[in-house]
């Protein structure tokens, strides 16, 4: 019996494997720019500074963050609750208003995105383990702009890494599943 | 820590199934269709088996309910090759879809035939499709799948006991087949707590596992059916 050795694979020709070298980083390049969602715009230029400043906690918009698995983007009535009338002379506050008045909803685009393949919850992080906002969103109390990018990158090593240094169980199953 | 297991009482199950269909909607298990299902493609993470005894006209069947058994020596996880299948301090067989290469080492490996192979991109029939569980995830073409044990009924079972302040008490998790059950045949809880229900019906004398002579150590102990229905002789009855 002949088994198929190493030496039997058709040789690749110098030309194909640059070409293929070239086609594999550019896939894995798009496919990177995909994760990161980086050609995108909000639909307000809504400033985070302005508002932690003016006393709103992150509570107060992201709602579901004490209480379920998703932090939720605030829904426009959200918005209303303060911006019902003009608090200042922005065109981007007066977004907030014409929307409403069209009946639309504010498209805001999740920057912050975990593979598919990974259960998250807000709720076990924030009100069971009292971890504050910024352990994995970064300074974003601090941006004056909707930020382009995640401000920390959140690879299953970081969480690893925080969930050993507090000793919480790390079982694969307790995310992925 | 505990060791998460279960106690099935054969004299008790009347094979009505409702802990496949629990299993399934719980764990978006897909449909397959009927002429894959008959070239044994079929996914279903618990089965009720018909096992017959004796020769007819004298025949009976006992139907014997099998989920993964979850080995406290599991064969699945030294055979995989990627390490997307392991045991956690629980004593769970898990396994990580997003990681399994789709081999099938494991599910040749499984004395027990409790793993199965995705070889269909997964189809729901109309209206399941919005009542898939949102806390589990659908397994893509290429993976090997099972039995978690309700893993997820777990991690909300210990946040709501955290909520509450207090420890995870015997009844706050169990899994969906256990909970269905209508005739109560299913146990299911720490097998380390001397006191509770399954590690007492273990300790009985009509307490057996399958396939014992492997070595697997299986957490899943079945009671045989029988006539006898005395206490162990130390004050309890099983």
């Amino acid at each position: 019996m002949k088994f198929p050795r190493l030496g039997s694979l058709p040789n690749l020709t110098p030309p194909a494997a640059v070409a293929g070298f070239i086609l594999f980083f550019a896939l894995g390049g798009t496919a990177f720019v995909e994760l990161q969602r980086s050609n995108f715009r909000q639909p307000i230029a809504f400033n985070h500074a302005k508002h932690v400043e003016n006393g709103v906690s992150c509570t107060d918009c992201h709602t579901g963050v004490e209480t379920q698995a998703q932090a939720t983007l605030p829904a426009i009535d959200t918005c209303l609750n303060c911006h019902q009338t003009a608090l200042t002379s922005s065109a981007e506050e007066a977004k907030i208003r014409s929307a409403a008045a069209a009946g639309k909803e504010l498209a805001w685009v999740q920057v912050t995105q975990l593979a598919p393949h990974v259960f998250f919850s807000h709720r076990r992080h924030v009100s069971v383990a009292h971890l504050a906002c910024t352990e994995c969103h970064g300074p974003i109390e601090k941006s004056t702009a909707p930020p382009q990018r995640p401000w920390r990158v959140l690879t299953m090593n970081a969480c690893i890494g925080c969930h050993q240094q507090h000793g919480v169980n790390a079982d694969c199953n307790d995310c992925h599943r | 820590m505990p060791r998460w297991g279960m106690v099935i009482d054969l004299a008790k199950c009347t094979a009505c199934q409702a802990c496949v269909v629990a299993c399934q909607t719980e764990n978006n298990v897909p449909c397959v269709p009927p002429e894959q299902a008959a070239r044994g493609r079929i996914i279903s993470w618990i089965s009720v088996l018909p096992q017959l005894e004796g020769e007819y006209p004298r025949l009976t069947m006992r139907p014997t309910p099998l989920p993964c058994v979850h080995c406290d020596n599991p064969p699945c996880i030294r055979v995989c090759p990627v390490g997307a299948t392991g045991i956690n301090p629980e004593g769970v067989v898990r396994q990580i879809f997003a990681r399994c290469i789709g081999c099938r080492y494991c599910t040749n490996a499984c004395p027990y035939t409790r793993r199965m192979f995705n070889w269909y991109r997964p189809e729901f029939p109309g209206e399941f499709t919005e009542a898939l569980n949102p806390d589990v995830s659908v397994r893509p073409k290429g993976v090997v799948e099972k039995c978690t044990l309700c893993h997820h009924r777990l991690q909300k079972a210990r946040d709501q006991a955290r909520a509450q302040n207090r420890e995870l008490a015997e009844g706050d998790y169990i899994p969906a087949c256990v909970e269905i059950c209508p005739a109560g045949a299913m146990y299911f809880g720490d097998l380390d707590d001397p006191n509770s229900t399954v590690a007492t019906l273990a300790r009985g004398r009509r307490a057996f596992r399958l396939l014992e002579e492997l070595g697997t150590k299986p957490k899943v102990i079945y009671l045989a059916q029988g006539e006898w229905s005395g206490g162990d002789g130390q004050g309890a009855r099983t």
